[in-house]
């Protein structure tokens, strides 16, 4: 009977041994300090990365690639970055990211010189990771430099928490940004600077976080799609968009905002000039501005936020099938500020059809709902009129 | 040309029979067959429907005898009228819906929107149901419900990434448990949208809810007598009634949802509703009306977490209920003045007969503005929303 039993007892000692000994019940803690040049591949998985005290730059086409594991960053003017990628591949996939930030100024209406992730060239995967940083109005989490064109990143399936500036593509073409989750990050959450890029199903909760930025900034680009995103709370402009064409915003909402929901501005150069925000969000690196053309907004609840659109010059503008819903203190007041003339002076070729509005239930206690109860048809010109 | 003149009649089969595969192809895909179901079609076999349109006018399938009904990338449409009161009527077996769009006219039912429905699309009284990408929709609001079973216990409903727009009541799943409810969006959906009725072990996760009511009577959900109700990632916005209600259930979990610019409260949990509420809004929802225990049923072990509340009149409130825990949440609202504010967030008049109390982390933001004339100096900051006493700014 023990000759039979042995063999199996030795595999149940060898299979308890391997569970109890693999990086989930015991994850190896790997220091790094200092600034690491990675140079060949490297692989940590199933780890505690203590990298309060160091960071990596990547060059040579490297490949870095964190998985499963937990990462204690603390970033400060002597540690100014996570991970700097010169040239290689990036990926980080299921990680949770503690970032601490360290004798940096909080400053909300500049933009962070530092950053988590930094890249210039190369190719970045990054899925279902959550990102935390302590102090808001620091640190910004991923930035490109505009001097070089990148290509198709993949940013997915992350959380992202109280950063100050949340992907920043700039120069960046075929990006796929899709179903991550960003709260409290103030300044621009997502800035595109790019063509081709894709941004579905994200959720921004407080953009801007009370003081300066917006949930997106679409700036000099070309064929953006903007689907299935839900920005709530946003203490500027839902979305921002500024000398691009062929822009798709469909099946979004936008709630309760600060400002407009979705403003397109006229990129003249004195518009950005005085505008602290634009100054200080713009690339430093001159941009060729389009004009603004092809924007098509379809199917969108612009909900409870000060004003809904505006823009200023546009050729060939769709809005159909959008619900409007905003609060008025009186008749007068609705129908200025759901004008178009007023709204949308300088538009050539709008397109404006079947588009709802409602106004917005009291959350006065008490106060009626008189007006609140109909959808009435958005008009194209003269602003809405409730009876 | 001996051998060109062999290979004529091999030319002539080749191209004859490549025009009548183009043909059949081209025939199935632009002249979907068209098939009338007249009077009650009884389906006591598997039956499966693909590529089809279903003319439903007068006529209604009645599957029976633990049958089975596929229907696929089909477009259905008819009429539900007195005489034509459902359009699918699964007595006993099962149902798969995929992908089809369903095109509901009404005749010869009045609109009612303050009653509870009696006309139906889907009936289930016993069997499976399997419906995915499907998009249903209706000419006349406030007349007939999208699915209701019956009070017979069903059990492992999938439901999934429909749109359903504009019925008398959603997902009404009473005796129903093991469900899954993802991904739906439904849009002017009066009376009720996602609905447990004595179920248990639901859950209804990443469904958009759009004007929940139809800015008449109806909630975003209904969660009733139910238990093990798994309740996370929705979006239940402009509701006209109650966003949520809870009545008499057990082990809730709501997280990670956003309600937003309701006309009443966010999530509201009883053990009894009267037929009218605070607002004289009648509530005719025969569920709320079967509240013979109400007295000793408690709701128990209802947990909050994470959600977003956004511009809704009111944020939670909660009566006879043992262990609620509202934790790491956000509340965003609008008061006319401090003492306003302070007496619509105090737990102490929001909460009756609420024992086992924990509440953690739950922040409030006074909503931005909407009006042009006035300041955002109350908007621009967070506060802890404390346990008792109410916000202060």
């Amino acid at each position: 009977m023990l000759f039979f039993y042995k063999p199996r007892s030795i595999k149940f000692f060898v299979a308890a041994y391997v569970l109890l000994s693999t990086p989930l019940v015991y994850a190896e803690t790997i220091k790094v300090n200092g600034n690491q040049i990675i140079t060949k591949s490297m692989t940590y998985k199933n780890v505690k990365l203590d990298m309060t005290h160091g960071s990596f730059t990547i060059k040579n086409n490297a490949v870095i690639d964190i998985e499963n594991s937990t990462v204690d960053v603390t970033i400060s003017p002597s540690n100014p970055f996570y991970i700097y990628l010169t040239s290689g591949s990036v990926t980080l996939k299921n990680n949770v990211f503690n970032v601490v930030s360290s004798g940096i100024i909080q400053n909300p209406n500049i933009q962070s010189p530092y950053k988590l992730i930094q890249v210039d060239k190369g190719d970045v995967t990054i899925t279902d990771n959550t990102f935390t940083i302590d102090t808001p109005y620091t640190v910004a989490l991923f930035t490109t430099n505009i001097k070089y064109l990148t290509n198709g990143f993949q940013i997915q399936g992350n959380k992202i928490k109280n950063f100050h500036g949340g992907i920043y593509l700039a120069n960046s073409n075929n990006a796929e940004i899709d179903n991550n989750v960003f709260t409290n990050v103030s300044f621009s959450n997502i800035f595109n600077n790019g063509n081709i890029n894709n941004y579905h199903g994200n959720a921004f909760i407080f953009p801007g976080n009370l003081k300066l930025g917006n949930a997106f900034d679409i700036v000099n680009s070309d064929t953006v799609n903007l689907v299935d995103n839900i920005i709530s709370s946003g203490s500027n402009y839902g979305i921002f968009i500024l000398g691009s064409k062929n822009i798709l915003l469909d099946n979004n909402k936008i709630t309760d905002g600060l400002s407009y929901g979705i403003f397109i501005q006229t990129p003249t150069f004195s518009s950005i000039k005085n505008d602290k925000y634009l100054s200080n969000l713009l690339p430093k690196q001159k941009l060729n501005f389009y004009a603004n053309d092809t924007i098509t907004i379809t199917n969108n609840i612009i909900a409870q936020n000060r004003y809904g659109l505006a823009g200023g010059v546009i050729s060939n503008l769709t809005v159909e099938k959008n619900t409007f819903i905003q609060r008025f203190a009186d008749s007068k007041t609705r129908q200025f500020w759901t004008n178009n003339h007023i709204l949308l002076p300088s538009v050539t070729n709008l397109i404006w059809q079947n588009n709802l509005y409602k106004e917005a239930f009291t959350q006065e206690v008490p106060g009626n709902n008189n007006l609140s109860l109909q959808f009435v048809y958005f008009p194209p010109n003269g602003g809405v009129s409730l009876s | 040309m001996k051998i060109a003149y062999l290979n004529f009649p091999r030319y002539f089969f080749k191209r004859f029979l490549t025009f009548v595969f183009c043909f059949i192809l081209l025939n199935k895909i632009c002249f979907a067959e068209t098939v009338i179901i007249d009077g009650k079609t009884i389906i006591n076999q598997p039956t499966t429907y693909q590529n089809v349109t279903l003319d439903l006018s007068h006529g209604y399938f009645f599957v029976t005898n633990n049958a089975t009904l596929k229907i696929e990338n089909a477009e259905i449409k008819g009429i539900i009228s007195p005489d034509n009161p459902y359009f699918l009527n699964v007595f006993d077996g099962d149902l798969t819906l995929e992908n089809n769009i369903f095109d509901v006219h009404v005749k010869n039912i009045e609109s009612s929107p303050k009653k509870s429905p009696f006309y139906r699309t889907i009936h289930i009284r016993k069997g499976k149901l399997s419906m995915t990408g499907n998009y249903f929709t209706i000419d006349k609001p406030y007349t007939v419900a999208l699915l209701m079973t019956e009070k017979i216990p069903t059990s492992g409903f999938i439901i999934k990434n429909n749109k359903v727009d504009n019925f008398h009541g959603g997902f009404m799943l009473s005796y129903t448990s093991n469900a899954l409810v993802s991904g739906n969006t439904l849009s002017h959906v009066s009376v009720t949208n996602l609905f447990t009725l004595k179920g248990h072990d639901n859950t209804f996760i990443d469904n958009t809810v759009l004007f929940s009511g139809n800015n008449n009577v109806g909630n975003g959900a209904d969660i009733i007598d139910s238990n093990n109700i798994i309740f996370n990632n929705n979006f239940i916005s402009f509701g006209s009634c109650y966003s949520m209600v809870v009545l008499r259930s057990q082990d809730i979990f709501i997280d990670n949802n956003r309600i937003i610019g309701g006309i009443t409260h966010a999530i509201y949990i009883t053990s009894n509703i009267s037929l009218y509420d605070a607002f004289h809004t009648p509530f005719m929802i025969l569920a709320y009306e079967d509240n013979n225990n109400a007295e000793t049923y408690k709701n128990k072990n209802i947990s909050i977490t994470n959600n977003y509340f956004g511009q809704n009149r009111f944020g939670i409130a909660a009566i006879n209920v043992d262990h609620l825990y509202v934790k790491g949440n956000i509340f965003i609202q609008k008061f006319m003045n401090n003492s306003s504010r302070q007496f619509w967030t105090n737990t102490d008049n929001l909460f009756q007969d609420v024992i086992n109390l924990d509440w953690e982390n739950n922040i409030y933001k006074e909503a931005f503005v909407q009006n042009i004339t006035e300041n955002n100096i109350n908007g621009l900051k967070y506060v802890l929303y404390p346990s008792r006493g109410g916000v202060i700014l």
